[in-house]
């Protein structure tokens, strides 16, 4: 099975107030058509940089380096016409902020339709029709009436499904959620979780879900690369990672979480705060927070390789690997 | 998995005066010239050193609850009283100085903290409004941050300085100032990462128990209102629609609404399982259904729910060990908790409703540990 998304050694660089750092470094993925692949890891660990380069949306002063090859052709390559062509028609973006990505004063219709015709060339009652059949899909009630709205008139969890219809209006084959649904209801982020879900299964679309709530990754995600300052801690099959995990950055995430089944007893918070982006630390970037931490940690930035004693493809950056004996 | 015996209460007794608490409270918004209740003839009460979470969706009426029990909006009927004082709404005076104990935490502290004031005065304000001096202001501001966990130094740094957490941090620690017994935080962790929602969850919990602070926790984060509350109340609408022992509620939700919003959690456990979904939203608060006002969206409705109005009925066959009867479990549906009669054998009655049959989850009552049962119904929502 060929990739379909194949990013390679992403290095994502910012201007800071101490010259350029890296808020993604050296970073490789790949995605599979009709897969759903998940980037975790805490605000700052560089997951929305990676999926913002796929579309050349990176703040001003951005230097990116390495490459993101979308069937072949490298999107990082891409400027004006070429790129324009390919966003929205091969890669397309959920936001976390529905109110943001709709644009209040044009109605459903039009949104859903402008890039569907510029994309497909189909013509204007065509277009309405897809957009129709789409609202549909993503189970808007009434979607006639729906097209004649405004964003303003449907609820969060609404808006967030017609975002997910207009990313979706142009067929493309890799959508990039991020934090879908980190502002919603649980109620309503099973309704766009189920969504997503049957959109892969049914339309083969690969999904990209940036998130950092591993609930949500185990529900939607069949891997999993775990992110810290800008760098791949660990990446395997959600399966493995969340009931085994090696790095033990993963381990602490999964320690915060409030768990089913314990009661009352004290959450277990990771200690301290992630780096700052002027302020990544030396060798493994975890290591201060890291209670396995030996002195090698500080000394040298880890690679991820692949972990000894898993079967299928599992990378860890943790060269004294402190959880296998668990694993 | 969760047996109901053990029941976390003995270790915290609650007393039977509440430091707060909600009779009757009605919130009324006036909407194009329309008026929209927003919260509906609440009781809650809070004791010392209890955590009483509050759960919902959004548009439920959990943060209107907050406001008017800090009394930041008025009251449209009922009373809220903080140490047997009515909380009176805040107006062009200043505030009551009786009411300072009564404190909120609110959600985002990118907001909720002025960014050109440093941390010391911002949390010595609290002590000068109390009638002590500049520089006992300063030294107790530097006490309390080490209380919330960051160092003595951070009282001369600016917010822009520090992260979420951090934040959030220093708001409680400015809430603290005030001396408080009893705080409302309103989804105090929903705007931070991962695990600063676990220290933020377990710095709550610790203040709390150690100085014997009432907190009423908003939230819409099910599990971590689980982890941390001693008692937790459902909203749906403007109305309290179950309550109970956290540990209880979740293990057996009476209300299909609660059982809804357990299903929708997603686990982090690897297996892949899609959460359930609950369709429909919530509905405008100007034009609430009649009835039981979950009707619409109710997988166990009948036809009877969209006539008859339910109010929150105790749970037979529960044992309730605590002496406060807030500590009741107690749900708003005629179908899962039947009236039994209308009182005649209400209370003790054995198998209440057995012949009643209409859900498998009726014959709950009956079935103090409700493991299999939640465990079934949640995996029959989960399939569908």
């Amino acid at each position: 099975m060929t990739a379909l998304l194949e990013v390679e050694n992403l290095t994502v660089a910012l201007p800071t107030r101490a010259g350029y750092r890296n808020a993604v470094d050296d970073l490789s993925l790949t995605v599979h058509s009709g897969e759903v692949v998940g980037i975790a890891g805490e605000s700052g660990s560089g997951k929305t940089m990676t999926a913002l380069s796929l579309f050349g949306l990176l703040p001003h002063g951005a230097k990116v380096t390495g490459s993101a090859r979308l069937d072949g052709t490298d999107l990082l390559a891409l400027r004006g016409r070429p790129l324009r062509d390919v966003r929205g028609r091969q890669v397309a973006m959920v936001s976390q902020d529905p109110t943001a990505a709709l644009h209040p004063i044009l109605t459903i219709g039009t949104q859903l339709t402008e890039h569907m015709r510029h994309h497909l060339g189909v013509s204007k009652s065509e277009a309405l029709g897809r957009a129709a059949e789409l609202l549909d899909t993503v189970r808007i009630p009434d979607p006639e009436r729906a097209l004649r709205s405004y964003p303003g008139q449907f609820s969060g969890g609404m808006r967030q499904r017609i975002a997910i219809a207009v990313a979706l209006a142009a067929e493309p084959r890799l959508l990039v959620a991020d934090e879908p649904t980190t502002a919603l209801d649980v109620t309503v982020q099973a309704g766009i979780l189920q969504l997503l879900d049957r959109l892969c299964r049914e339309r083969d679309t690969a999904v990209i879900v940036i998130t950092h709530d591993l609930g949500v990754m185990s529900a939607l995600a069949r891997r999993v690369y775990v992110m810290y300052a800008g760098r791949l801690a660990e990446a395997g099959p959600t399966s493995r990672l969340l009931t085994r995990p090696r790095h033990p950055y993963t381990r602490g995430l999964l320690d915060a979480l409030p768990h089913p089944e314990a009661d009352g007893a004290p959450l277990v918070p990771i200690g301290g705060t992630p780096p700052s982006l002027g302020a990544v630390p030396g060798g493994c970037p975890f290591h201060p927070r890291c209670a396995h931490a030996v002195a090698s940690c500080a000394a040298q930035r880890p690679e991820a390789v692949q972990a000894s004693g898993e079967e299928g493809p599992h990378l860890l950056a943790c060269p004294p690997d402190p959880l296998r004996v668990l694993a | 998995m969760t047996a109901p015996p053990e029941n976390p209460v003995p270790d915290n007794p609650v007393p039977d005066n509440p430091v707060l608490a909600l009779t009757g409270a009605a919130v009324e918004y006036r909407r194009r010239g329309q008026r929209v209740r927003a919260l509906d003839g609440v009781d809650l009460t809070v004791a010392r050193g209890e955590i009483v979470g509050l759960v919902g969706e959004s548009g439920c009426g959990k943060s209107t609850l907050a406001r008017a029990a800090v009394g930041l909006v008025p009251l449209a009927a009922g009373t809220v009283t903080f140490d047997g004082q009515p909380v009176t709404p805040l107006g062009m005076r200043r505030r009551a100085g009786r009411l300072r104990g009564l404190q909120m935490v609110f959600q985002d502290p990118y907001e909720s903290l002025n960014p050109r004031r440093k941390i010391g005065a911002l949390i010595g304000d609290g002590m000068l409004l109390g009638g002590g001096s500049r520089a006992t202001a300063r030294s107790r501001a530097v006490e309390l941050l080490e209380r919330v966990g960051l160092p003595a130094t951070a009282a001369d740094g600016y917010p822009h300085e520090f992260s979420g957490g951090q934040r959030q941090r220093i708001a409680i620690a400015r809430t603290l100032a005030a001396g408080p017994s009893c705080l409302i935080a309103d989804e105090p962790i929903s705007a931070l990462d991962a695990s600063a929602q676990a220290q933020i969850a377990n710095l709550l919990t610790t203040l709390v128990r150690e100085e014997r602070i009432g907190l009423l926790l908003v939230s819409h984060d099910l599990s971590v209102v689980r982890q941390v509350a001693d008692r937790v109340a459902v909203m749906y609408l403007g109305r309290i629609v179950e309550t109970g022992d956290t540990a209880t509620v979740w293990s057996g939700p009476a209300h299909p609404y609660t059982e809804a919003l357990v299903a929708a959690i997603p686990r982090a456990d690897g297996a892949g399982v899609l959460p359930a979904d609950l369709p429909g939203d919530v509905p405008d608060p100007a034009s609430p259904p009649s009835g039981c006002r979950f009707h619409p969206r109710c997988p166990v409705a009948r036809d009877d729910c969209a006539v008859t109005e339910q109010r929150l009925i105790a749970l037979p066959g529960i044992p309730v060990p605590g002496p406060a009867p807030g500590s009741a479990h107690a749900a708003a549906c005629h179908v899962r908790v039947p009236q039994a009669g209308s009182g005649d054998t209400a209370p003790s009655g054995a198998g209440p409703s057995a012949a009643d049959g209409a859900a498998p989850a009726s014959s709950r009552p009956a079935v103090p540990g409700a493991d299999a049962l939640c465990g079934s119904s949640t995996r029959t929502s989960s399939t569908c």
